[in-house]
């Protein structure tokens, strides 16, 4: 892929997650979703940190996810976070962001230390 | 029935085929790109493996996936929501390549091979769970004790459970962001080493410094409960929220800032990385008793990059915790595919289990070996000049030789190694005698930080000769003591000043086998049976015969920022590129002073990045 082919991959990158940036932000996912991430400091009174494991997609080992189009997968996503009424409203954004970035964006060539916060 | 497991897009993309519970390949990309912990899609590694076990993609029972990609966008949407970072351009790269690339493995599949698989369709596991597999299942144990510590999977970055048979249960876990080890890296990256790369750089610099800070790493950083357990202190760290792991608040704790990469090492790094090296293995220590507490299981296995923490394994070990340990030789990300395929083939097409007493990983053997005509052709094409050795004993007893006489020879022998460790089928050797070896190594062969310590290759029967280490270690990720018998007086207490250089101290004798005996006399050891891998025990016992000394130095057959040597191509690169003295192509032999540079044609080697 050219520098100008990457370039447009970029800006188009771009525009799509500022727009979905903005959905979430008006929402108000943004805001109700803090209760459902762990805490981000010590608690010197708690006995332990360990949670029990909770299989997150059924409890078989090996599982199967199929999605051909944006609605498939809004609805796996739906399910998903089907107790988590604020996330499952931006099921339909992921979905469709997901079916428009398919495959576009390149990975670097430069491979970012902190990918693994992918 | 046959099973292909990809782990991929994160780091170190891997691919690994399982025949009716037997593995018959295994292989990271790195290999075939030349690009150290290639990402991407490992499509050179799944078409090596589907070669080597004769069969096409639609004769694949199962394909599967190490992790799953929905549980990793509910990770990265709520961590971006939670710090507010979610407008920020970190959380945005990340997602974008998420939804872009990790969505679509089936789709990649589908497009090279025709098919994912006979039911055309790719499953998913958890990243605990593979690692968790990878651990069990190749381990000759019936009943296990697993532990598994990353930086982190979907959610989860330790977990414990108990493998049972062919079955498999995690029953705790500790959640992102709180990670072991994303913690280790972020001490990498603040002495100045690369982070996903550089860790165990860190834990080679460790025995050079005193543990000052752990203290303060304890108080500030990390809360450890008796069982292990643990959490962050977030406010230290920035990964959540920008490409850096630490702030100016981490820098300011230890009244510096981070070391800029390829500046001179101070004490103050050496001492930081043993604070942090020490506090490591107070957490794996209490995790693994808690594991043994929690279970009653006399066997553990372990997985995850942590594991890759030979220092920290050895001292599970001698604490005797667990009666046995076994270990994935591919603790990392790579070892995730090979999980993944026996996942599949033991609960998703549950087929039966054995237990292999001998070893069911094959020595980690499981990469491509290259035939006599394939690298004839290759050597005569290049204008290389050669002997051919085709009495075994005779060519080994050539290598003891020229190993005696103070060369370098690098050997290229069978399938390669799966995972991060040479282990005889691509490594290069040296007499551990030697004081220089060590700097001799790592500045004219590896081209690499000189305080890096080598490992050595020991014949199981000589093991315990040398080093305080009663049990197998065939994979090379136990750290254990040099025999006090071998040891020479040495200390680092008279260099804490800093006014030494590293080369000085390196250059120190402190055992009779000074190039594998590290600063605190300890040694990452590699034990060689005959079973494993028989043309290297036989390289080994020669040495013996001829020198009385059974082990020898092995590093690794590449240079610095290069993964491992696959090919007789890339191997010749690396020969002629460095200051090796002699390279061993199975039954070919060059000598680096018979070849004319001239005449050797150069196809195009890449410019490696420092790792």
């Amino acid at each position: 892929m050219n520098s100008t082919e990457k370039n447009k991959d970029a800006d188009m990158e771009r525009n799509l997650l500022e727009a979905f940036v903005s959905d979430l932000v008006s929402s108000g996912v943004i805001s109700d979703a803090h209760q459902a991430f762990p805490a981000m400091a010590p608690d010197k009174n708690a006995g332990s940190y360990f949670e029990e494991h909770r299989p997150l997609m059924g409890k078989a080992a090996c599982c199967s996810i199929n999605y051909n189009c944006a609605e498939d997968l809004q609805r796996i996503l739906e399910i998903y976070w089907r107790d988590q009424p604020y996330m499952k409203s931006i099921a339909p954004s992921i979905a469709e962001l997901s079916f428009a970035l398919k495959s576009k964006i390149q990975l670097d060539d430069d491979i970012s230390p902190f990918v693994y916060t992918l | 029935m046959y099973t292909l497991g990809l782990s991929a897009l994160y780091h170190d993309s891997a691919a690994a085929l399982v025949k009716n519970g037997e593995i018959v390949a295994a292989v990271q990309e790195e290999r075939f790109t030349r690009k150290k912990h290639d990402p991407r899609f490992p499509v050179n590694a799944i078409e090596y493996c589907l070669q080597e076990g004769h069969i096409e993609a639609s004769q694949l029972d199962a394909v599967i996936f190490y992790e799953n990609p929905i549980l990793t966008i509910d990770r990265v949407l709520h961590a971006g929501i939670a710090t507010g970072a979610v407008s920020s351009l970190t959380t945005a790269n990340i997602l974008g390549s998420l939804l872009s690339r990790k969505l679509w493995v089936a789709d990649n599949f589908r497009e090279v091979f025709g098919c994912v698989g006979r039911g055309d369709e790719l499953l998913f596991t958890e990243h605990h769970l593979s690692h968790a597999a990878s651990a069990f299942y190749p381990s000759p144990f019936e009943r296990a004790a697993i532990l598994t510590v990353d930086g982190v999977g979907e959610w989860a970055t330790t977990t414990i459970g108990v493998g049972e048979n062919k079955n498999i249960q995690i029953a705790q876990e500790i959640r992102f962001p709180h990670s072991l080890g994303m913690l280790y890296s972020a001490f990498t990256m603040y002495c100045g080493f690369r982070v996903n790369s550089g860790e165990y750089k860190l834990m080679g610099l460790a025995p050079y410094g005193r543990p000052k800070y752990a203290k303060i790493i304890k108080e500030n950083l990390i809360d450890i409960k008796e069982d292990g357990s643990f959490h962050l202190n977030m406010e230290f760290f920035d990964y959540l929220t920008a490409e850096r792991m630490i702030g100016e608040k981490f820098e300011k704790l230890f009244g510096e800032k981070n070391r800029k990469p390829e500046s001179e090492i101070t004490p103050h790094q050496m001492d930081v990385a043993a604070s942090i090296q020490k506090v490591t293995e107070e957490v794996l220590l209490k995790l693994a008793r808690h594991a043994r507490n929690m279970t009653g299981c006399q066997n553990l296995v372990l997985a995850g990059g942590v594991a890759l923490n030979c220092v920290a394994n050895g001292k599970i070990m001698r604490e005797q915790i667990f009666n046995r340990m076994w270990i994935q030789p591919a603790a990392g990300d790579a070892g995730g595919a090979l999980g993944a395929a026996l996942l599949a083939m033991y609960q998703h097409l549950d087929h039966p289990r054995k237990t292999d007493q001998k070893d069911s990983q094959k020595g980690c053997f499981l990469g491509p070996a290259f035939s006599y005509d394939d690298i004839q052709e290759y050597l005569d094409q290049n204008n290389l000049r050669y002997v051919q050795e085709e009495n075994q004993d005779k060519l080994d007893k050539l290598i003891a030789r020229e190993l005696d006489g103070g060369m370098i020879v690098g050997l290229f022998r069978g399938r390669m190694e799966y995972g991060p460790r040479a282990l005889g089928a691509r490594s290069i050797l040296g007499d551990p005698r030697q004081v220089e070896m060590q700097s001799k190594m790592n500045l004219k062969i590896k081209y690499r930080e000189s305080f890096r310590p080598f490992a050595p290759s020991v014949l199981m029967d000589d093991c315990e000769e040398y080093f305080d280490l009663t049990q197998a270690s065939p994979y090379m990720q136990f750290v254990a003591p040099v025999k006090k018998t071998h040891r020479k007086p040495f200390s680092m207490k008279n260099f804490c000043d800093g006014s030494n250089p590293i080369i000085e101290i390196v250059n120190i004798k402190r055992s009779d086998i000074p190039a594998v005996t590290h600063v605190d006399y300890s040694a990452r050891i590699q034990t060689v049976d005959k079973n494993r891998n028989p043309h290297y025990y036989r390289i080994i016992d020669a040495f013996r015969k001829r020198t009385g000394c059974g082990l020898l130095v092995n590093t690794s057959f590449n240079v610095r920022g290069e993964p491992i040597v696959c090919t007789p191509q890339d191997a010749v690169r690396c020969f002629m590129n460095t200051e090796m003295d002699i390279l061993v192509l199975e039954k070919y032999v060059l000598y680096k002073n018979q070849q004319l540079l001239s005449q050797y044609y150069d196809d195009g080697g890449t410019e490696y990045e420092l790792d």
